[in-house]
Formats: C-alpha cells, sequence, structure tokens
C-alpha cells in the first residue's frame, strides 16, 4: 500500500489567506487543486509538503465567465469534466475542448481541474517510479539535489518532460494567467509562465496562486491539438502538438504559433515551422513543409514511454496533421 | 423442457443419439451421425443434436450481472467484520540473496499492531524482489505500514539476472533478433526440407503478460476454535481449503475444519489456484491476532509476485510440397522462466503438419524474477502467435492464399466448416484481395489463425466425484448448488439454465449458487473444465429433483407416475395439470433436496474431442507512423453444447480483447541492474482499453458432442489461443513483411517497413 505521508490541511476562503499561508510556510507548503497529481505523488515520496493548502473552498477560483470582449475567463478550480461539456468551449474552443477530452480518463477529469493541468509535474521515466527503485538507484536530480540526471547522465540540468494536454494549446493561443501574490495580481501570457527545466519548470513564485486562465475572444484564429501516444484509451503524451493560426480575410496567415508538449520541459516553439507559415495560405504543400520543420525543435530523450528514435521521426507528421486541423 | 431420449431395449442402457451440428449456412452440409452411448444407471437421458431447447443457448442475461454492476455483490475484498485487521507482507528488496536475519520485536512493539509472523526463517533464499518475508496486520494499514518499516530484515545480495535472454543456456540471436544457432541433425526432417518445393524460416518472440485480475490476490480469514473460515479471491475454493489444512496442520487443523467461501471472484485467469502466502499469511496473522484479518495485495505487488504468462522465444523451419501440403515442420522453441525455471512451455497447433516428418524441442530458462503461472491456454497463445505467423509466411512463399494453405493443411473437419463460414462472414476474399496502393499513408491487412483446446470435463477428484445439490422449495423457487466458484465465466448461471431447462421453468426461478466448499465438490477453474464438469451434475440433480416431485403430484392426483410430466412450468398428465407453483406446495415443510452425481465420460468416442475456433483480424497500419490500430475482428467458436449464449459469447469476445492487448501492449519491463520490475501498474503496464479496441463480433457454434447427458465443453482458454496469431498475419498482410515480436509496437512497424 502506498501512503501519504503525514500533513497539515489548509482550507483558506479566499485567495489572499491561500497565498498569505503559502508565504509563511514557504517551501513547506503546496496548493492542492483536484488531488489527481499531487496525491499519488505525494504517496510515492515525489512530493512530500508538510503543508497542503486546499483551494476547494476559494469561490473566486471555481467560476467561469464570458467577459465583454467576448474573452473566456476560467478559474483555475473549474474542473476538466465541467470544461469538456461546457456549449459554449465546444462552440467557439474546439481545439481546447478537444485537448481537454485528451486528458487522462473521465474518472480523473471528473476530479481534475484545469488549473492543476496547467501546473503539472514534469515527468521522467526515471522519476515517475516506486520510491524503492528510485532508491536502488540513488535517485535522480529531481528528487535529490546532489545526484545525477540518469537520462544525460552528465547534464547540469534535468530533463524531466512538460506532460500536460493543455499547456501546448494555451500557450499557443497565447492565453492569459492570472495569478495572485503577496504584492496583489498580475497577468502574464501563458507562455511566460513556463521555462526550460525540468525541475523549476514554472517561472511563478511559490507562494503565487494561478487563479484564473483567459482564452482569447473567438475571432480570425483556430487552434487545434494533436496527441500522441500509446493508447487512445488513457495515457500520457509523449508528443502533443499545440498551434494556432491567425488568418487575413483572403486565408493568408498572419501569425502562426506551434508548440510541442513532451518533447522537452516546456512547450517549446516550433520556431522554423511558425516561420514558415507567416504571409502564407494553407495549403497541403504548405502543410508539409512546415511539419518537416518541426523534427529540429523536438528534443526528445529517452525517458518517456515509446522509442525515443521514434518519436523524434513522427514529430513532423503529428505537427502536419495539427496544422492541417487548423483549417 | 428437452426431449429424452429412449432407451434401446436390446442393449440395456445403451443409447442411441445423434451427434454433430447442423449446417452453419446454407451452403454447407449438416453433420450429424448417430452414435450409441452407455449412460450410468439412474443418470438423466442424454441431450443430443434434436433435442429441442427452451432456455439453453438462449440469450439469458448472467445472473448476478445486476449485483455486479451495482456494487451489490461482495468480493473477498469487500468482507467486513468488527475488528476486522488489515495486514500487508513485507517484501524483500533484491533478486537473488539470502535473508540473513530478521528483527521483527519492533514492529510487534507498534502502536494497533495483533500479529506479526515471519514468513521466511534466517538464512532462507530471496529468490526475486517481492519475495515475501513477513506479514503483519494491525487496526488500520497506515498503522501496519508504519510497522513494516520497523521490520528489520538484512539480505545478502547475490549476482541477479532478469532477463533469460542474457543466461549462458540462452541462443544467440542475430542483428534482426532471428536465433542464429546451427540445428542439430535429423535425417527424417533433414531429408523433409532438402525434398520440400518451398522451405522457410523464422524466430518468434512474445514477450512476458501479467494476468492483470481486476481483483488482487487474498483473502479474509476467521478462527473459531480450530475452525477457519476464509473468503477467498480464488479459482480453486477446495484446492484452497486443502491448502490451508496442510500449511495449518501444526495448528490441528484438518480439511474439514476449513471452510472457504468464494461467492463473487475478480478473475483469475489461471494466477489464483493457490492460497498462496498470502493465504497462509493471513490465516496465520488472524490466528496468532485472535482477530479476523484481511490481506489483499496491492496492484503492484499482483503485477510482481503474482505469476504471469512467460515469454517464449521460438523459431520454425518447415517446407511444402509443390500442391501446398506441409512436408517439414522443425520447431524449437525457449521459454522465458521466473527462478523455478518452469512453465515456459509452448504448443503449436499440430493438426496443420498431418504426415509431415516433425520434430519438437523446447527448453525453459530461468532467471530471477516471479515464476510462471498458468495464464488462459498456457502456452498456447505464444505458440500459436509463431506457428500461425510462419504458416503466413510460408503461404506468401508458395504465393498461396493463407486461408487456402490452411484449408489443405487442416486435419480437423469441423474447423474446416468454420474457416468457411467465419472467412464469408468476415468478408475475406474481398478484404485480402484489396490492394494497397505502394505510397498508400494507410494501409489496411486481413490475417486469420485457428483456435483450439480439448477439455470436454472431469468427473471428480482422486476420492470423491463432481456434484451438485438442487433443491425445490414450497414457494416453488429453485435451488442449485455447487462449491466450486464462478470466476466471472458464468457458472451460476449455467447452473441456473441447466436446471430451468431439465425442470421446464422460467430461468427467473432458479437461483444457481457457487463458492462454498459445504456444498458439493467441483473442480478447480482452471483449464476451461468447470463448466463441463459441472453441467452434467446439474443435470442429474435436476432431473432427480424433478421425479421426486412427479412422484408428489403423481400420488395427489392419483395417477401413475409415468404418466406425470413436469414441463412448460406445468406439472401433471394430460387432463389435469398443476402449474410448477402449485405443485411446489405439495412439498410441505422441507423443500425437496437431491444430490445430483457427476458420472465418468461415456466412455464411447465424441464427436470431436476438444474444440475448434478460428478468428479474423483486421488491421490498419499508419506506415509512416508505425501505429496499428485492429479494425476489426470475426471469431467462431464452439463449446460443445452453448448453454448460456450472451455469456459464451462473452468469454470469446474477453479473450480476443485479451488478445489484442497481448499483441499489440502488454509487456513486463524489468531492469537489470535492480531486478525490480518498471511497469508495475496500470499506467505503465500498458493494458488496452475501450477506445483502442476493434468492432469484435462472435458466432457461437454449438455442437452435440455426445460425451455425457450435457455434452458441453471447456470454453475459457480456446478463443485465446488464436487472436495475437491473427493480428501479426493482418499486419504482415498490410505491410508486406512479418512482425515477428510482439506487442506489435510502432518502431517494430517501421523498422519492419525499412527492411522490405
Amino acid at each position: 500500500m502506498l501512503r501519504l505521508p503525514p500533513f497539515t490541511y489548509h482550507t483558506p476562503k479566499n485567495a489572499v489567506d491561500a497565498v498569505r499561508i503559502a508565504k509563511e510556510y514557504g517551501r513547506e507548503a503546496m496548493y492542492v487543486a483536484g488531488g489527481t497529481d499531487l496525491y499519488p505523488n505525494m504517496k510515492r515520496r515525489h512530493q512530500t509538503p508538510a503543508q497542503v493548502i486546499s483551494l476547494r473552498d476559494v469561490p473566486e477560483l471555481h467560476s467561469m465567465e464570458v467577459l465583454e470582449d467576448g474573452r473566456l475567463q476560467i478559474g483555475a478550480m473549474v474542473t476538466l469534466t465541467t470544461l469538456e461539456f461546457y456549449p459554449h468551449l465546444k462552440a467557439h474552443y474546439a481545439g481546447f475542448a478537444h485537448a481537454v477530452r485528451e486528458i487522462s480518463t473521465p474518472l480523473l477529469r471528473n476530479m481534475g481541474t484545469i488549473g492543476g493541468n496547467l501546473l503539472l509535474d514534469t515527468r521522467c521515466s526515471y522519476y515517475d517510479q516506486s520510491h524503492e527503485w528510485r532508491e536502488s538507484i540513488d535517485f535522480c536530480m529531481k528528487s535529490k539535489a546532489d545526484a545525477i540526471c540518469w537520462v544525460a547522465p552528465g547534464s547540469p540540468r534535468c530533463w524531466a518532460v512538460q506532460s500536460s494536454d493543455s499547456v501546448p494549446i494555451i500557450c499557443a493561443m497565447e492565453a492569459e494567467i492570472e495569478l495572485a501574490g503577496v504584492d496583489g495580481m498580475r497577468t502574464i501570457k501563458g507562455d511566460d509562465l513556463y521555462q526550460d527545466d525540468g525541475i523549476q519548470y514554472l517561472t511563478k513564485k511559490p507562494e503565487e496562486l494561478l487563479t484564473k486562465i483567459t482564452l482569447p475572444a473567438p475571432g480570425n484564429w483556430k487552434a487545434s491539438y494533436l496527441k500522441l501516444r500509446r493508447r487512445d484509451t488513457y495515457d500520457f503524451p509523449v508528443l502533443g502538438v499545440g498551434a494556432c493560426l491567425w488568418f487575413a480575410a483572403d486565408g493568408t496567415i498572419e501569425k502562426a504559433n506551434v508548440r510541442l508538449g513532451g518533447a522537452g520541459s516546456y512547450a517549446m516553439p516550433a520556431t522554423k515551422t511558425e516561420e514558415l507559415l507567416v504571409g502564407k495560405k494553407l495549403t497541403d504543400e504548405l502543410i508539409a513543409e512546415a511539419g518537416a520543420a518541426a523534427m529540429k525543435p523536438a528534443r526528445t530523450m529517452d525517458n518517456t514511454d515509446l522509442d525515443v528514435y521514434w518519436r523524434k521521426k513522427v514529430a513532423p507528421i503529428y505537427v502536419a496533421r495539427a496544422l492541417k486541423a487548423c483549417r | 423442457m428437452a426431449t429424452p431420449n429412449t432407451p434401446n431395449p436390446n442393449t440395456p442402457r445403451a443409447v442411441e443419439i445423434t451427434v454433430g451440428y447442423k449446417a452453419l449456412s446454407p451452403n454447407q452440409k449438416d453433420r450429424l451421425e448417430k452414435i450409441e452411448v452407455n449412460p450410468a444407471e439412474g443418470d438423466a437421458p442424454p441431450w443430443d443434436a434434436l433435442t429441442e431447447y427452451q432456455t439453453v443457448g438462449t440469450d439469458v442475461d448472467r445472473t448476478d450481472g445486476m449485483q455486479k454492476a451495482t456494487g451489490r455483490a461482495k468480493y473477498a475484498y469487500d468482507i467486513s467484520f468488527p475488528d476486522l485487521q488489515q495486514a500487508m507482507i513485507l517484501r524483500a528488496p533484491i533478486a537473488r540473496g539470502i535473508l540473513k536475519s530478521l528483527y521483527l520485536d519492533e514492529a510487534r512493539a507498534m502502536p494497533g499492531i495483533s500479529a506479526v509472523v515471519a514468513l521466511k526463517k534466517d538464512g532462507s533464499k530471496i529468490r526475486l524482489v517481492g519475495d515475501a518475508v513477513a506479514a503483519v496486520s494491525g487496526k488500520t494499514l497506515d498503522m501496519v505500514r508504519d510497522a513494516i518499516e520497523k521490520i528489520r530484515a538484512d539480505y545478502e545480495a547475490e549476482q541477479h539476472n532478469v532477463d533469460y535472454l542474457m543466461d549462458e543456456e540462452a541462443p544467440m540471436l542475430d542483428a534482426n533478433g532471428q536465433l542464429d544457432e546451427e540445428w542439430d541433425e535429423d535425417s527424417k526432417v533433414d531429408k523433409a526440407l532438402a525434398d520440400a518445393t518451398h522451405t522457410h524460416t523464422g524466430t518468434y518472440r512474445t514477450e512476458v503478460q501479467t494476468h492483470s485480475s481486476l481483483e488482487t490476490h487474498g483473502n479474509t480469514c476467521r478462527w473459531d476454535g480450530n475452525n477457519l473460515e476464509v473468503w477467498a479471491s480464488t479459482q480453486a475454493t477446495f484446492g484452497v481449503q486443502g491448502e490451508l489444512a496442510r500449511g495449518l496442520g501444526a495448528h490441528n487443523v484438518k480439511v474439514e475444519s476449513v471452510d472457504v467461501h468464494a461467492e463473487f471472484v475478480g478473475g483469475g485467469f489461471g494466477s489464483k489456484f493457490s492460497a498462496g502466502i498470502e493465504g497462509l499469511a493471513c490465516a496465520l496473522l488472524a490466528h496468532a491476532a485472535k482477530l479476523p484479518v484481511k490481506l489483499m495485495l496491492d496492484r503492484h505487488e499482483e503485477h510482481t509476485a503474482a505469476g504471469n504468462r512467460p515469454s517464449a522465444l521460438m523459431q520454425v523451419r518447415g517446407g511444402i510440397d509443390k500442391n501446398g501440403k506441409i512436408t517439414a515442420w522443425d520447431w524449437r522453441s525457449f521459454g522465458g522462466c521466473g527462478y523455478n525455471g518452469r512453465g515456459g512451455a509452448v504448443r503449436y497447433p499440430n493438426y496443420y503438419m498431418g504426415d509431415a516428418a516433425t520434430r519438437r524441442k523446447h527448453k525453459d530458462i530461468a532467471c530471477d524474477t516471479d515464476p510462471a503461472r498458468s495464464m488462459r491456454a498456457p502456452g498456447y497463445p505464444q505458440g500459436w502467435f509463431g506457428a500461425e505467423m510462419f504458416l503466413d509466411e510460408l503461404a506468401a512463399k508458395a504465393s498461396m492464399d493463407p486461408l487456402a494453405f490452411r484449408l489443405k493443411n487442416d486435419s480437423e473437419a469441423m474447423r474446416l466448416d468454420q474457416w468457411q463460414f467465419a472467412a464469408d462472414k468476415f468478408g475475406w476474399d474481398k478484404a485480402r484481395a484489396k490492394k494497397n496502393d505502394a505510397n498508400a499513408r494507410y494501409v489496411t491487412g486481413v490475417g486469420c489463425a485457428s483456435a483450439r483446446w480439448g477439455q470436454l470435463g472431469r468427473h471428480g477428484g482422486r476420492r470423491q466425484s463432481y456434484g451438485v445439490t438442487c433443491r425445490i422449495h414450497p414457494d416453488g423457487m429453485v435451488e442449485a448448488r455447487n462449491g466450486s466458484q464462478d470466476i466471472g465465466t458464468g457458472l451460476k448461471t449455467v447452473l441456473q439454465i441447466l436446471t430451468a431447462e431439465e425442470l421446464g421453468i422460467p430461468a427467473s426461478r432458479v437461483r444457481g449458487v457457487t463458492g462454498h466448499t459445504s456444498d458439493p465438490l467441483g473442480p478447480a477453474s482452471g483449464g476451461s473444465t468447470t463448466t463441463p464438469s459441472i453441467a452434467p451434475a446439474v443435470r442429474h440433480a435436476a432431473f432427480l429433483a424433478k421425479n421426486k416431485l412427479i412422484a408428489l403430484v403423481a400420488a395427489h392426483l392419483g395417477v401413475p407416475e409415468g404418466d406425470v410430466t413436469c414441463a412448460n412450468d406445468k406439472v401433471g398428465t394430460k387432463n389435469a395439470k398443476l402449474d410448477f407453483t402449485e405443485a411446489c406446495k405439495l412439498v410441505g415443510q422441507t423443500p425437496i433436496e437431491v444430490h445430483g452425481e457427476r458420472y465418468p465420460n461415456y466412455r464411447d468416442k465424441p464427436f470431436h474431442p476438444g474444440v475448434c475456433g478460428a478468428q479474423f483480424a483486421e488491421v490498419r497500419v499508419d506506415t509512416w507512423t508505425g501505429e496499428v490500430q485492429v479494425t476489426r475482428m470475426f471469431g467462431i467458436q464452439d463449446c460443445g453444447l452453448v448453454i448460456a449464449k450472451k455469456l459464451a459469447e462473452s468469454q470469446v469476445i474477453g479473450a480476443m480483447i485479451q488478445g489484442v492487448s497481448y499483441a499489440v501492449h502488454e509487456q513486463r519491463i524489468m531492469d537489470q541492474r535492480s531486478g525490480r520490475m518498471l511497469n508495475g501498474d496500470f499506467l505503465r503496464y500498458k493494458i488496452t482499453g475501450s477506445k483502442d479496441l476493434p468492432d469484435i463480433e462472435c458466432h457461437m457454434h454449438s455442437v452435440a458432442n455426445g460425451h455425457n447427458n450435457t455434452g458441453a465443453a471447456g470454453l475459457g482458454e480456446p478463443p485465446s489461443t488464436a487472436t495475437a496469431a491473427a493480428i501479426g498475419n493482418a499486419v504482415f498482410h498490410a505491410i508486406g513483411a512479418p512482425v515477428r515480436h510482439i506487442p506489435i509496437t510502432p518502431e517494430k512497424v517501421l523498422a519492419a517497413i525499412a527492411s522490405k
């Protein structure tokens, strides 16, 4: 049996209190939303916060609202199931709704939240293992500061993989993230919440609370998400392509964002692909060419399910498919 | 009610019956023949091919389906008592070595702990990561876990190996994964190969598959003096009873003083024959604690220390003559086993070989992992994958259609009908003729494979025959009881349907009860024996109970017993009939209770010594990414008499689902360095889920086999032999190159395409 380590459970009633508690305990504290990622990780001793701050009783995190300018604001505690079946999302954000549906299983989507999914821990074959096994290899640097990285033993950094389905498309869509900190609120772009490190994969301060996600108003853009994994039924992505294209009236691409999840420690931009797309029309030839250009940025390492070379090899194919879905 | 056959007056007790089956389709012939059989005196007269059934073979729902779907069914896992103690096992962290010393006192002193028992002595061998060392029971699992962590166990580790191919006895493989060793000389086989028009050779591999039963192993034990009551997740209630009595002999326990219950079992697939160390540990803890104890394995323990289907490495070389007949078949195989080096034997479909010169060699190779346990047709899916794929490759060399090739070589007449029927249903000719565009990204392919098993049921153990109790209650309810377990295959429903058929009443009025050792003896559910073994006794019990009811009604009406029938929910003569429930009121306060006996199968030769089946699969392969989607499957399967049609189909479809999973997903991954299994959970140990499944259709082929009064044959295992092989062949057809190593993963598919 796997057990939770002992911890103190806090149930603040508003965001300010939540942040205050987090600040007070510093590194000892962690927020918990749905708990579908944190609690299993705690059972395997990946994280052992002595103070767990539940966000269940913070009302403002549970709301969902279409703003006057047409943007959609989603509270961090909104469950993935709620989003999946929200008609407005299906009608205007089909790509994002699809990404939500690709997360885990219905049971876990009933518990899991969008905020939690955006902050999902990075994953690695050497890290997401039982405590006993990790102990037998004397851990890796993601669990223990002085340990090595087993994926790239000479490496000074951790290569754990960004594994959330919602992150690549959120970044591609340029959704905005609202964070509550001790000094009040700040809003950042999705891309800016993440950085290229398997351990410090978030840029936010530990006590900062993700409160809301704001999706851009429907308009001259279309987004898509395509997930590669072993089983359609449920598995983490070994590649997740989030794409968002902005079109001029004549169909010319004005702006293109393509993000590769599961291919590195953050949802990395396929810059070459983006450059190829801008100023052109989305023809079959362009799709193939732009897909092929995604081979290089896919920096796959042998630390997820499925063969590493194969994962790199199929990245262009998945990028092309995601682009096609933006038509 | 079924019409009984009249005894032949010339030879006492000899009965002429019709066996076989009616044509599967209009373009096939009936295959019916008359045989004479000798039923035991007092047995129910045999059913045969001409019998008209009311309930047997119809779509009766699983009798406990609603209980299971709504959570009302109580499994061993659900059993609870006041003061129930929870328990866990401390498992060894090394794959090979010695347990030097074990200190339990500190654990005993922990709060809430009721008992601690050592399961190994100092100096005992440790043979795998997960070997059971000690067990602890206590108030809550958290307390038990705290105490487990206080046990100090010192080990002396030895060099281990968890990959059988790294063993010095393992054969060498070349860069393409093909077995790279000379064949021993064999004049007959060598000559046949030299004379053959086409020859071929290939090496095939399968990986370890864990049973992955939804309910893990374990039990709840409660003592009352020297009497022990056990609620077990088992596929052998009587086996567990005997095993625990032997294991607890030191505590003055006899077989009669152990009562085992397994009313509901969440799957076993061959892994749950034994009470196991977890059963004995639970009984010992409960004895020491003087309180009831529950010990269930967790999912990781279930994957790592509760058995598996071992891996196999097979090489075949064979040849055919100019007519496409197989003339040479040379087979050598290796089983990748656990520490005991047993259970890796593989079998191949020998009904294709006819008069060919054949040779078969096998060697099991041990490594320091969890030993093999029998798993749904042990040795068959592995061997069928190798052999049936080899057949397709050989047929390709001779430019023959794989189905035509099989029709030429298959020596079992029943399956020849099945091949043709299933091929028509599946649309084989059209699908096989369809050419994939040379530059197409998505390609499709179809393949087929045969299924085989031979189980006509046994009549009892060494000392005692199997039996069934049948009770007719005064309120019109009828009960049929047997002590064997229903592991999900549907024994309860079988008891219900057969009893209803014999009595001529609706199935809803019969209750089938299984899984208590206080009821008559039944077999372990292994080798597909349960239904074929129990069914004749169910009938016999119902037959005896019916005769008793008829006697009561005859006395009531004042007519001879011979004039009274019990059919169509009525009991009586032509002119004076009582409703069945009215007739039951004559029973009085004590129910009619009879014991039905399982007589040995008729000595005479049955229609077929086993069962046959055939399966067809269609796959769609993305040649850019190598992803394989199994899109469609069709299976035909006989099981002698089809008793519960819905449940039988469920068995076949379930086997095909498990086969899809085996073919494209399942694989145990071991870490050579630590000796541990790396994917001992359902996230990393990949089992096919609902969204990855093909459309599956199956046809149940009911055959009157004439081997006892019912004629049921085993069904659990046969359909699981063919699936992986059929899928492998479909992939071969789709991409034009064989993937000879399951699971068929995308990278293997791309490598195969590149090798063309």
